[in-house]
This record gives C-alpha cells, sequence and structure tokens, in this order.
C-alpha cells in the first residue's frame, strides 16, 4: 500500500478560534482559561507585594487584579459547577446524549431540578461576590 | 506518580481559587484581621498552584512535539456555473480545497441547484459529477451511519449526508471546507489514521479474565435494562471524527487523546460485562487522557449521533477523583 501524505494544521493555540462559528459559550471558556492562569501569578504577585509594602498602589494594583481575574473566573465557576451537575445526573443534565435514549432509558433523577440550578446558584453567588468586591475596593 | 495527583492540584487551585475568593472578600467584611490574613495566604497559595499548573498544563506540557504546520489562503479560482436546467434554488458553493502540492487552500466557488431534499453531500457529488471531476469527497453510506462525509460547513463539523443545503444557506451561500482537527490529504478528505490509532489505544473491547471464555463464552452474558443504559448512549459512537475535530484542546494540543476514544473508555468500563476493571480507568488517567479535556462541550454539539463525549469524559474525571483517596 502507497503512503500517503498528510498535512497538520493543529499544534497552535490560536486554533480554538474555531470554535467562534459553532460553539461561543465554549470559546469564552476556553479563552478566559487561557488568560486566567496569567492573572493568577500577576494577582498572587501584587497580593504579596502588597502585603510587604503596604503601600497604596499596591493595594490598587490587588484592586484591579482582583476584578479582572474575577471576571475571568466567571466562565470557569459555571462550567466547573456544570461538569459537577453532569457528573451528579450521570450526564442526563447539561448533557447532549441521544434524544431516543433520554425518552425510552431507565435514567430518570429526581433532582434534576436542583443539579440544573446547581450551576446558576453558584453563578449568583460569584456574581454577588463580584459586587462586593467592586464596592469594597472602589467606594 | 499518576496523572491524578498532580491534576488534583491544578483542580483544587480551579475550584478552590473562587472560593477562597469569595471567603477573603467575605472577611475583608466582617473586619476579622487574623482570618482575612490567613485566607489571603491560601489564596496567594492557590493563585500561584493555578496559574503555574495552568501553564505548564496549556502552554508547556501542551506542545506538541512534531512540526505543525500553519496554512495560509491560496488562490481563489471561479469555475464557470453550469446549470442543468434543474428545479430548485439556485445555491454558490465556496469550496476551501486542500491542495497537497502547495500545501495551501484554494477557495473555489461552483453553483448548483438545490431542492428542499439536496443534502451538502448531494450538491458536492453533483458539482463532482458535472461540473470539476477533481473534487475529492469521501463518503460511503449517504444515510448518517458510516461517518465517512465529516466535514465543516459554515464553520460547524457536520455530516455532509445529513446536512440540508437550504437549512444552512445563508443568502444562498454555503461554505464548505475540511475538518481541521484531522490531518490533512486532500481537498476535503482528512486522514483518519491518527483518529483511528487514537481509538485502538484504549482497547475497545470487552474484556473477560478467562482468557477461553473470552473467545468461546458458553452462555450469554445477561444485563439488565439499567445495566445497559448505563453504556448505552456512548455505544451510538459512529467514528466520524466530528468531535475530535470540534475540540479546542486537540486543535491546540493534538496529543490529547480527544473525545471520541475518552467516550469508549467510558462506554467500556460502564459495561457490566467487561471485566478490564480499573485498568481501564487508570491508562487514561494522564494529562493527555482525561484530564487534558477542559469542558468546552464543543465535541457534544458536532455529535450528529447524541453520543455526548463530554458528559462521558466529566464522569471519568468522576470515577478516578473516586479513585484517589483509595489508592493514598
Amino acid at each position: 500500500m502507497q503512503d500517503q501524505d498528510s498535512y497538520d494544521v493543529r499544534g497552535s493555540q490560536s486554533r480554538v478560534f474555531r470554535l467562534l462559528t459553532f460553539d461561543k459559550e465554549g470559546l469564552i471558556h476556553m479563552l478566559f482559561y487561557r488568560i486566567a492562569v496569567f492573572s493568577a501569578i500577576i494577582l498572587a504577585a501584587s497580593m504579596i507585594t502588597g502585603f510587604i509594602y503596604n503601600q497604596t498602589p499596591f493595594i490598587n494594583l490587588t484592586g484591579v487584579m482582583l476584578v479582572i481575574t474575577w471576571v475571568l473566573f466567571t466562565p470557569q465557576v459555571f462550567e466547573t459547577s456544570k461538569a459537577m451537575s453532569v457528573i451528579a445526573s450521570s450526564g442526563t443534565v447539561f448533557g447532549r446524549l441521544n434524544e431516543s435514549f433520554l425518552k425510552y432509558g431507565t435514567h430518570k433523577s429526581r433532582l434534576k431540578i436542583a443539579y440544573a440550578a446547581f450551576p446558576y446558584a453558584a453563578l449568583v453567588i460569584w456574581a454577588i461576590g463580584f459586587v462586593c468586591v467592586v464596592w469594597l475596593w472602589f467606594t | 506518580m499518576r496523572a491524578s495527583r498532580y491534576q488534583i492540584f491544578l483542580y483544587a487551585g480551579m475550584m478552590g481559587v473562587p472560593l477562597f475568593m469569595l471567603l477573603t472578600v467575605a472577611g475583608i467584611f466582617s473586619g476579622d484581621f487574623y482570618a482575612t490574613n490567613v485566607l489571603s495566604m491560601i489564596l496567594i497559595a492557590l493563585l500561584l498552584l493555578y496559574g503555574v499548573l495552568g501553564i505548564n498544563d496549556l502552554y508547556i506540557h501542551g506542545k506538541y512535539p512534531g512540526s505543525a504546520r500553519r496554512i495560509s489562503k491560496g488562490t481563489v479560482a471561479i469555475s464557470s456555473a453550469q446549470p442543468r436546467g434543474r428545479q430548485g434554488t439556485e445555491t454558490t458553493f465556496v469550496l476551501e480545497r486542500f491542495n497537497s502540492d502547495t500545501k495551501k487552500f484554494d477557495s473555489v466557488t461552483y453553483k448548483t441547484y438545490a431542492t428542499e431534499r439536496t443534502t451538502v453531500l448531494g450538491a458536492l457529488l453533483d458539482i463532482k459529477d458535472y461540473q470539476d471531476n477533481t473534487v475529492s469527497v469521501r463518503c460511503n453510506c449517504r444515510m448518517g451511519i458510516c461517518g465517512s462525509c465529516g466535514m465543516v460547513v459554515n464553520g460547524k463539523p457536520v455530516l455532509a449526508c445529513e446536512t440540508s443545503v437550504l437549512k444552512v444557506a445563508q443568502d444562498n451561500e454555503i461554505k464548505v471546507s475540511p475538518m481541521l482537527g484531522h490531518p490533512l490529504l486532500r481537498d476535503m478528505v482528512t486522514d483518519f489514521e491518527d483518529f483511528f490509532e487514537r481509538h485502538k489505544s484504549v482497547e475497545p473491547q470487552l474484556y473477560r479474565k478467562d482468557a477461553k471464555e473470552e473467545y468461546a463464552a458458553a452462555k450469554e452474558y445477561r444485563q439488565s435494562k439499567q445495566e445497559l443504559d448505563k453504556y448505552l448512549p456512548y455505544s451510538y459512537c459512529i467514528m466520524c471524527g466530528l468531535c475530535l475535530d470540534a475540540c479546542p484542546v486537540v486543535n491546540s494540543n493534538p496529543n490529547f487523546i480527544g473525545p471520541q476514544a475518552l467516550s469508549q473508555v467510558y462506554r467500556y468500563h460502564a459495561d457490566s460485562r467487561d471485566q478490564k476493571g480499573k485498568k481501564r480507568l487508570f491508562d487514561v488517567d494522564t494529562s493527555e487522557g482525561v484530564w487534558g479535556c477542559e469542558f468546552s462541550g464543543s465535541c457534544s454539539k458536532a455529535c450528529p449521533k447524541g453520543v455526548d463525549p463530554a458528559s462521558a469524559i466529566q464522569m471519568l474525571k468522576g470515577e478516578l477523583m473516586k479513585e484517589i483517596p483509595k489508592n493514598e
């Protein structure tokens, strides 16, 4: 059998932008995660510097970085809680299982509504925290 | 060290950072100086852990060792339309044809007629038959069973034989390109060797402890409806490769084994007839295995059969998390 040459365009972080055309939620999650890993380190560094020097510019930097990191973590909080709901409900909540299987299968969960509400509840708590941070630092 | 030992720290960071951010802010509000300082220290440690492990996971560990080649846009050639007087709506097809000689894409425009029953695959074969016989498309059953005709139509990975032209056309125009999540061969045809290797690597077959029985079972293995339902939707996989193409992690780090193979790991792990036990789980307990998944869920959105690989991977993670205390 003759070997055929193939060409691989995979392997660059910019490839995540392919999601733009069919999965915007996934794209936001992926992008924010990629930025959040850096912002987490900058926030930690600014907090350490703020502890050591205790001067206004460092404390202000911590406030700004905290707000940025808070926003960047929002999709992470939502998706992580969604993953927990998926695990707890065996994929029936937030999953995309075959429709006929869901109709005729035995996967029935009494806590379906609770699992479905959990990520949104986590998001609400997270948003309240964000409002508190903004109020604390900037008023 | 098994990957879950290392990954547990990344996950601790993922879940711990939001928690301790909330707690620290609550501590500041309460005015408890000591508690706030302790919480801040823990938060700093978690932030550093999350950042360093995240960078390692995404940018260092995830670096593709091979030579990934970027492909630039190529020439534009417009083929003359050859309407055959058929009924239907005139539709423009813009084919992003991969040229294996120049290693570039040639954007070629064709015009054909589509009725409400015309599928993208049907239209492409029509173009091949009557306008340009050099257009390469892989297809077989033409009814969404064989999984051969996966391609990207208007930006979304789909089975061309299941996609109606008039439903997806925007201003009577459709853009078709090959799946870039697989190595490219020619035009819309991608190389599935790598994909099948990934599938084979997870040993997608039932194992029995008794080797003699495995090859010549004396009786049938009875299952209850509940046992069957644990793995049934995951066995619907037709290996079309759309999930792998949609997966942003595979696109950025081809070392990640991918959603199809992992969904099959769960399929066999959840099967009561399989006796391979925990080994099946531990084999994918790696950074390129189950922990490589970032749960964007795109694989499940692309799956035409409702296999939901994203859920299967999350459930594998859950199963592995349960195993950690037992192995300490």
